[in-house]
């Protein structure tokens, strides 16, 4: 089981990588005409005017159209799963272990980072 | 600069902060943020918000071989993930508020902080006299470990409380700047709970992804997740710090040590400079 914990890092790190470097040649290729691309680097300074709006519709609409940033955002989205689901995993062994009070704690952090993953909090 | 060159730019350079930060033992995230800041004039809640995914990047890879050598204590790493997400997510949702030049102050302040396990080393490998408080003895958090040179080592956990409210302010950091503050982690475990030096850091190690994932959640949906920034700099970090592991092999130096702190005192004179409003 601790080798379960083991492997879902490395596992989701990998996985969270490849789709992040598949975004990032997408990005290359269809350079500063792609949807939602920065045109300057004004857009990242302080002060900046453009404000970035993300939510699951403008992912999924983006993957639909194979745009580059929502294939990044799908990666970083792993990436950020990878914790949680490990997490997960660490619950069932409490429950296994019979182990009540840890099986609470352990519930209560996946919650929270449930609430975060899904952009409640 | 355009776009383009800023990308590829940044993943060379967070190549370069990722090995760096293995090579000392730090998650090399510190790097980033001021080198998106100081080095690229990015707005410092975007530097944050591409730090903070990338540190769930390198602490995963670290953790995962820890896990595997039965030198991290889940079950105080699970008691102390509560009180670091739940400081994690008070630290995201309270930097949207703050002053960019305060974050400036209080990443230099962090940063030299960071410096003084480095000069000084932390801790005693293996704690004596350590007796379980009420806390530990509930929660049955005392474990040993496998040690090549002392076999079996047991341990003793102590001072829980103050551990837990430390782990907070250690998530309320890590929330606030985007860094794993993996230094603050050690600390609570190595001071106040008096673990075993290996065991604190393998654990922090571990601790850290979690704490990062509370709060990275909050600016991804925030929109302080800039691709463009989180990219790069999360598989360059990523990268850097695979290197780094294999070049640890090679060449632990006292050199690289030294020039790290050097590097991180400059650093911390610079955001304070930024700060203060010196610096444009």
């Amino acid at each position: 089981m601790e080798l379960w914990v083991s492997y879902t890092l490395r596992i989701g790190v990998s996985i969270a990588a490849a789709v992040i470097l598949l975004g990032v040649v997408l990005y290359v290729i269809q350079g500063s005409s792609g949807a939602g691309h920065l045109q300057s680097m004004d857009d990242l300074k302080p002060g900046r005017d453009n404000t970035i709006d993300v939510s699951w519709t403008s992912i999924r609409d983006g993957l639909k159209d194979f745009q580059a940033i929502a294939i990044i955002q799908v990666g970083l989205l792993i990436l950020l799963l990878t914790p949680v689901t490990r997490v997960a995993l660490t619950l069932l062994l409490f429950l296994r272990d019979r182990d009540r009070i840890f099986a609470i704690i352990t519930a209560v952090v996946l919650t929270i980072l449930l609430l975060g993953f899904f952009g409640i909090v | 600069m355009s776009i383009e060159l800023f990308v590829v730019v940044m993943f060379l350079s967070a190549i370069g902060a990722g090995m760096l930060g293995s090579l000392v033992g730090l998650g090399g995230g510190i790097l980033i943020v001021p080198i998106l800041t100081i080095g690229f004039g990015v707005d410092i809640h975007l530097a944050i918000g591409a730090s903070i995914i990338s540190v769930i990047a390198t602490s995963s890879g670290a953790a995962a071989a820890f896990v595997r050598d039965h030198m991290t204590n889940i079950r105080v790493a699970m008691l102390l993930e509560l009180a670091t997400s739940f400081g994690a997510v008070s630290g995201a949702i309270v930097a949207a508020w703050l002053n960019p030049k305060l974050l400036f102050f209080l990443f230099g302040g962090i940063l030299l902080f960071s410096v003084f396990p480095m000069i000084k080393k932390l801790g005693e490998e293996i704690p004596k006299g350590v007796v379980n408080d009420e806390w530990a003895d509930r929660l049955r958090l005392n474990s040993y470990y496998p040690d090549r040179k002392h076999g079996v080592v047991h341990y003793n956990v102590t001072r829980v409380p103050l551990g837990f409210v430390m782990m907070y302010v250690a998530g309320v950091v890590s929330g606030l700047l985007g860094i794993g503050s993996g230094a603050l982690k050690v600390l609570a475990m190595d001071t106040a709970m008096r673990l075993p030096i290996k065991v604190s850091s393998a654990t922090s190690n571990f601790m850290i992804g979690v704490t990062a994932a509370a709060s990275s959640g909050i600016y991804f949906w925030r929109g302080d997740i800039v691709p463009e920034i989180a990219a790069p700099v999360a598989l360059g970090v990523l990268a850097g710090a695979t290197l780094g592991a294999r070049l640890l092999v090679r060449f632990r130096s006292e050199t690289i040590r030294r020039i790290f702190i050097v590097v991180l005192v400059i650093v911390a004179v610079q955001m304070f400079l930024k700060g203060l409003g010196v610096v444009a």
